[in-house]
């Protein structure tokens, strides 16, 4: 009974559940400076909740001095978990290898097996990027990525661009969440348009009900973790396991 | 003594006439709803001193007469003077039986919470300018003699109460009634049942098995006579595992499916129990087939300790702070097989407890309670009864391994009439789980165990018995 390595979910090891990544997305579509922060309030709500996260960023191209999944997927190595002390969690550059791994002939759930390997220490795997590699990647497979929106004029029209692209040629039923900077009465006003906006022509043009978060941030962290935190859960509930000699993902 | 009726539309403007009349030492007497709005009947508190003395209706008329008898006056406006005055006298007879019902169902009030009422009546008496002075010096019918003693004068007020006042005694002379009765009937029970070598074993067997001397009771009385010991105990092991509730005849609750939340006092392993119930239908179903949610926000690293279960099982463990959360956790999950929610555990006198199952108030969300099986009987009674529900109230007995006794939980579970749907007897995640088997769990209750100083000796039985039945008993299918 006092053995270390035995406690009274032991049970539980042999369900095969733990060790299994899980996939979720996140849609770019150029509007970065309301993308990153959410990205990174994301990451780190996973990292907080246990999860250990990967970020394979299709907005980055990999090179040889800036290695990633491609040569990742070519050769020896891979991400070391925990190298980078200050931050919990992973960037790699990823838009050759992702487009490689979408370019597979006959490219089906079989194809996300090298990347069950490679983060197979990794709770989340987070693929950031474009909305048509996202269709391309994950079409069908019941993930919802997350749409960040910011009040610019152009960021809606992007947004609406990537929506109407992932829901009508794959299915993928994104979910829309934009930062708002709580600073008192009014705050949040431009964001809340925005976000009603894209909820209106989503409903009228694609007969699509967006699901909307307003995450609110600035004046505490903890009334940003707790808005994130509902987030995280609930894309980590709709995110894909990537077992890694089969692939069960599609629902 | 002077007192006047003012009328107005409003009682604030009636009270703001006569304080114009009287000052401060206003005393209301009466105050109804008229036609044009509200007469108010007042007087001087100082008017009220003169009557300190008791005097007769005839030493008052004499003392008045001068004032009544002015010149100019008639024998018609005498009278008219005097009806004035019955009436007058009359209005202050009603606010009085008023003031006195007022009184006595307050001291009736103070009795029965246990407070004395020597204050009252000493201010009854020596308060100097009450209503009730008023009507000891205008209604000598209804006064004590003022030989009397203040004690003596008090009990005489009392015993001018209005009719509620004296249903209330016949109220508690019958309680009382009942009280002598059912003590008698235990008692002659108690003696005949230890005449009865068989019954006064088998009472023992089952008061130190845990049972309640309420539950033992009932079963004994209802015992054929003509069974001998072995068939008279295996009789009463029937009764039990009859009137025992458990989920036998359905699917275990895994199979079954729903949402459930666990509900419990403090410390009774309700998140482990979720995580045996999540285990159980993740390794038949698949972890796509199980939602897990914490409503408790308060327990430190509650949620954590769900989340740990959760990455273990492959299952996300969602938080909710309030109903809207819930139900939005609920939509997300609702394509789940089975959607378990953990909840703070509150101990029954909390007052938080309201607002929590006020949370757990939506369609479709079944509760399980879950009682720790080593409980103390009184403690489960307090309990089953703060979480009870509508419909049928399910329950879980936990740490069946850690009881001594099972008797005051199987007994608590039949005359609540829970339902049972499960057992917990260890730590281990999902293993220590299982079916609610009524035979079982009742041969178990009434395997002896080691000599306890808890046991009571065959002479102890009559203070087990010496409450009255108070205890909730239920329908026993004897």
């Amino acid at each position: 009974m006092l053995e270390g390595s035995i406690h009274q979910a032991w049970g539980l090891q042999d369900m095969g559940a733990q060790g299994t990544p899980r996939l979720m997305a996140m849609a770019s579509h150029g509007n970065r400076q309301g993308e990153h922060p959410l990205l990174w309030s994301l990451c780190s709500t996973l990292t907080e909740l246990g999860y250990p996260v990967a970020v394979l960023d299709a907005t980055t191209t990999e090179s040889e001095h800036n290695p990633g999944l491609l040569q990742w997927l070519d050769g020896p190595g891979g991400p070391h978990l925990g190298a980078d002390s200050a931050v919990s969690w992973q960037v790699v550059p990823s838009s050759l290898g992702l487009q490689r791994l979408c370019g597979q002939d006959g490219f089906q759930g079989q194809a996300w097996s090298p990347l069950a390997d490679l983060f197979q220490n990794y709770g989340v795997i987070v693929v950031y990027a474009g909305a048509d590699l996202l269709s391309s990647l994950l079409a069908h497979s019941g993930v919802e990525p997350l749409l960040a929106v910011a009040p610019q004029k152009n960021s809606s029209l992007t947004a609406y661009q990537a929506l109407k692209q992932m829901l009508l040629t794959a299915q993928l039923r994104p979910t829309m969440a934009s930062i708002v900077i709580d600073a008192g009465a009014g705050s949040g006003a431009g964001e809340r348009t925005a976000a009603r906006k894209l909820q209106e022509c989503a409903l009228n043009f694609l007969g699509y009900p967006l699901d909307s978060w307003l995450v609110r941030a600035a004046q505490t962290q903890e009334r940003l973790s707790d808005d994130m935190q509902r987030l995280a859960l609930r894309l980590l509930e709709k995110a894909m396991p990537l077992y890694r000699h089969h692939f069960v993902g599609t629902r | 003594m002077n007192i006047q009726r003012f009328n107005a539309p409003t009682a604030r403007e009636a009270l703001a006439k006569a304080r114009m009349a009287f000052g401060d030492g206003t005393l209301i007497l009466s105050n109804r709803p008229t036609a044009n709005g509200v007469e108010v009947v007042a007087t001087a508190e100082e008017a009220l001193s003169q009557l300190e003395q008791p005097r007769t209706l005839a030493d008052r008329a004499q003392a008045q007469a001068p004032t009544l008898r002015r010149p100019g006056t008639g024998a018609s406006s005498t009278q008219a003077q005097v009806e004035e005055d019955t009436t007058r006298m009359a209005m202050s007879t009603l606010s009085f039986q008023d003031y006195v019902r007022e009184r006595m169902l307050r001291r009736r009030h103070e009795a029965m919470n246990g407070r004395t009422e020597a204050p009252v009546t000493q201010e009854a008496v020596s308060a100097p300018a009450t209503p009730a002075r008023l009507v000891q010096a205008a209604i000598p019918i209804e006064v004590a003699p003022p030989a009397r003693t203040p004690a003596a004068r008090s009990s005489s007020v009392a015993a001018a109460p209005a009719s509620a006042a004296s249903q209330g005694i016949v109220d508690e002379l019958q309680a009382m009634k009942a009280l002598i009765e059912e003590r008698f009937n235990t008692l002659t029970w108690l003696g005949q049942a230890r005449q009865n070598p068989i019954q006064s074993t088998l009472m023992h067997k089952l008061i130190r098995a845990g049972y309640s001397p309420t539950l033992a009771r009932t079963i004994l009385e209802r015992l054929p006579e003509e069974n001998n010991a072995a068939d008279a105990m295996q009789w009463i092991m029937d009764v039990l595992e009859r009137n025992l509730k458990t989920d036998a005849a359905a699917l275990p609750l895994h199979e079954e499916g729903g949402a459930y939340a666990l509900v419990g006092a403090t410390g009774v392993g309700k998140t482990t129990t979720a995580a045996k119930l999540a285990g159980l239908c993740a390794r038949a179903h698949g972890a796509a087939s199980v939602g897990l949610i914490t409503l408790d926000t308060y327990r430190v690293g509650a949620h954590e300790q769900l989340r740990a279960y959760g990455r273990m099982l492959g299952v996300v463990a969602h938080l909710a702070h309030d109903q809207a959360a819930l139900q939005d956790l609920l939509n997300l999950l609702s394509n789940k097989k089975m959607i378990l929610v953990d909840t703070t555990g509150l101990a029954p006198s909390d007052p938080r407890k309201r607002d929590m199952l006020d949370v757990l108030n939506l369609p479709g969300v079944n509760r399980l309670l879950v009682l720790n099986a080593g409980g103390h009987g009184d403690t489960l009674d307090d309990v089953v009864s703060s979480f009870k529900s509508d419909g049928v109230q399910q329950a879980i007995l936990s740490k069946t391994d850690e009881a001594a006794k099972l008797g005051p939980a199987l007994d608590a579970c039949i005359r609540h009439q829970l339902l049972l749907r499960g057992v917990t007897m260890g730590q281990k995640v999902p293993e220590d789980w299982e079916r609610a088997d009524a035979a079982r769990l009742v041969r178990q209750s009434m395997r002896a165990p080691t000599k306890s100083a808890f046991d009571p000796q065959a002479a102890d039985l009559g203070f087990f018995f010496s409450q009255p039945g108070s205890a909730q008993m239920g329908r026993i299918d004897a």
